[in-house]
């Protein structure tokens, strides 16, 4: 189990997979808009594996354990969304969902709920590591490590530089993940669901989505 | 060790039961009718010192409505000892609670915590108005958490907790160089924001947060004092509208009980699961018809 676990981590988490993450900059590209500089990135990473990613990580691993147990999946995206005040982030989630649920419906097929295209990413995420046999800590470090990969991604994008030096970023962050995804594998109800908010976060979210002019959809 | 400050509203045919238990702070009866009232909260010693936990439980019984005004912003003071400010409140079905926050300062040298719990049920409403402040005239402030809970009977409405220490709260994406915050938030309809919130692409500014069942926010971000002109327009426009909606709804059933009617059993069903986003009738279709008063909330 333990090692189809890391293979499945390395599937997932692998840029190439079609599940629409490339129009994400984890809300990179409203950051750096609203003058982060590209050396604040790795502190803008810790803050969101304290935040809002934490919150995501959280979300999915408890879905992991309702969908466990034949639980109702609409009670954690109700908590997921409750944690969630903006607007365009919950939006932004559901969209990522839909594609992730494209996904676990081709590579891993199964009955679902009808009410499953409404849900969010951590959800379907949830669900998806259920079906294909993905360990808690692994699911958490899955939702870490994409919401990195994702922010550096589409920094060489918006500010072009080294592709090494962020990949040693990416590396440096390799403990902060795992921190994260052991703080929040353990989980199992929705009460449980971490719910650290970052104010600014969440107004660049709002603000990037009145953006005509933008690279990312959030 | 000082108790909780308790403070319950029931309606009844001609004067409201207010009852309160004194605890850090006391209660001042401002204006009161038969079905709720509006009151000040008044500290009864020096707030908030090191060590202090001032707890407030309010109980709002089904029907009434309630007001609930700080008489004071309120320091949160140095020391050793973590303090904190924590509030309770329970919404019964048809009743309103409103709270307009004065500023809350946490000075350099401590440790203070913020809690907020709703719980809302039927068609309870809830409106909150509060302001912190990092840092007295010439300070950074100390550590600040919050957490806020807010539920209705179908579950959560609203969970946020915000680490905002010294450490955490500069880090990109939290709060940076801002030192300020001021939320309005409705729990139990989805207010339209007053004004338009300045969108803009730095820090300091407004943004409208509406909530995924029922329920909004207006949060305002800023360096040092309070320059928002939106947030205190906010919960007067949004408190007008609750009022007006909670009025109308009384004068429909008592309208209704002169008529010797009851409610038609499904409006008391969709009562009891909590209506979605606001845009609620709160007469029946017999009224309709009859062209009696017919509020449509929004």
């Amino acid at each position: 189990m333990d090692t189809t676990s890391s293979l499945l981590l390395a599937l997932l988490g692998d840029a190439r997979l079609p599940s629409g993450g490339h129009t994400q900059s984890a809300g990179l590209e409203p950051a750096l808009r609203a003058g982060t500089s590209s050396a604040q990135v790795p502190p803008y990473l810790r803050v969101r594996l304290r935040t809002v990613t934490r919150v995501e990580a959280g979300a999915a691993v408890v879905a992991r354990a309702v969908a466990a147990d034949g639980g109702d999946l609409a009670e954690v995206e109700a908590a997921w969304a409750a944690r969630t005040p903006s607007q365009a982030l919950r939006a932004n989630g559901r969209r990522l969902g839909r594609g992730y649920l494209r996904v676990l419906q081709t590579l891993w097929p199964g009955p679902v709920d009808t009410s499953a295209r409404t849900w969010s990413r951590p959800v379907v995420l949830g669900l998806l590591a259920h079906r294909a046999g993905m360990n808690a800590v692994d699911l958490a470090r899955l939702v870490g490590y994409d919401d990195v990969q994702t922010v550096t991604a589409a920094l060489l994008k918006l500010e072009p530089q080294d592709p090494l030096l962020i990949a040693a970023w990416v590396k440096d962050l390799l403990p902060d993940i795992d921190e994260m995804a052991a703080q929040v594998a353990h989980l199992h109800t929705t009460e449980q669901i971490p719910a650290q908010g970052a104010p600014l976060i969440e107004r660049w979210a709002e603000t990037h989505d009145t953006i005509t002019e933008r690279l990312f959809s959030a | 060790m000082t108790g909780p400050t308790r403070l319950g509203i029931a309606p009844t045919g001609s004067r409201s039961r207010l009852h309160h238990r004194t605890g850090h702070l006391t209660v001042r009866v401002m204006n009161q009718d038969a079905d709720g009232a509006r009151v000040g909260l008044i500290a009864t010693q020096a707030l908030l010192l090191s060590g202090d936990d001032v707890r407030i439980e309010v109980d709002v019984a089904p029907g009434a409505w309630l007001d609930v005004v700080e008489a004071t912003g309120t320091v949160a003071y140095e020391g050793d000892t973590p303090s904190s400010w924590t509030v309770d409140a329970t919404v019964g079905d048809g009743a309103i609670l409103t709270w307009a926050g004065k500023p809350f300062v946490v000075s350099d040298e401590i440790a203070t915590h913020r809690g907020t719990r709703i719980r809302l049920h039927g068609t309870g409403r809830a409106l909150m108005q509060e302001k912190i402040v990092l840092g007295r005239a010439g300070q950074l402030g100390g550590d600040l958490s919050m957490s806020l809970e807010a539920s209705d009977d179908t579950g959560p409405l609203q969970v946020e907790c915000l680490d905002l220490g010294q450490e955490a709260r500069q880090m990109p994406g939290v709060l940076g160089n801002l030192r300020s915050m001021d939320t309005v938030t409705a729990w139990g309809w989805t207010p339209e924001p007053t004004g338009e919130p300045e969108a803009g692409t730095t820090g300091p500014g407004e943004t409208y947060f509406p909530l995924d069942r029922s329920g909004a926010a207006l949060r305002w971000m800023g360096i040092g004092r309070f320059r928002d002109q939106l947030c205190d327009a906010t919960f007067a426009a949004w408190h007008e509208e609750a009022m007006r909606d909670y009025r109308l709804r009384h004068a429909t059933q008592h309208l209704r009980h002169a008529r010797g009617e009851t409610r038609p059993a499904a409006h008391a069903v969709a009562d009891m699961a909590g209506r979605p986003h606001g845009r609620y009738r709160w007469h029946s279709p017999t009224d309709r018809r009859e062209g009696a008063v017919t509020p449509s909330a929004s």
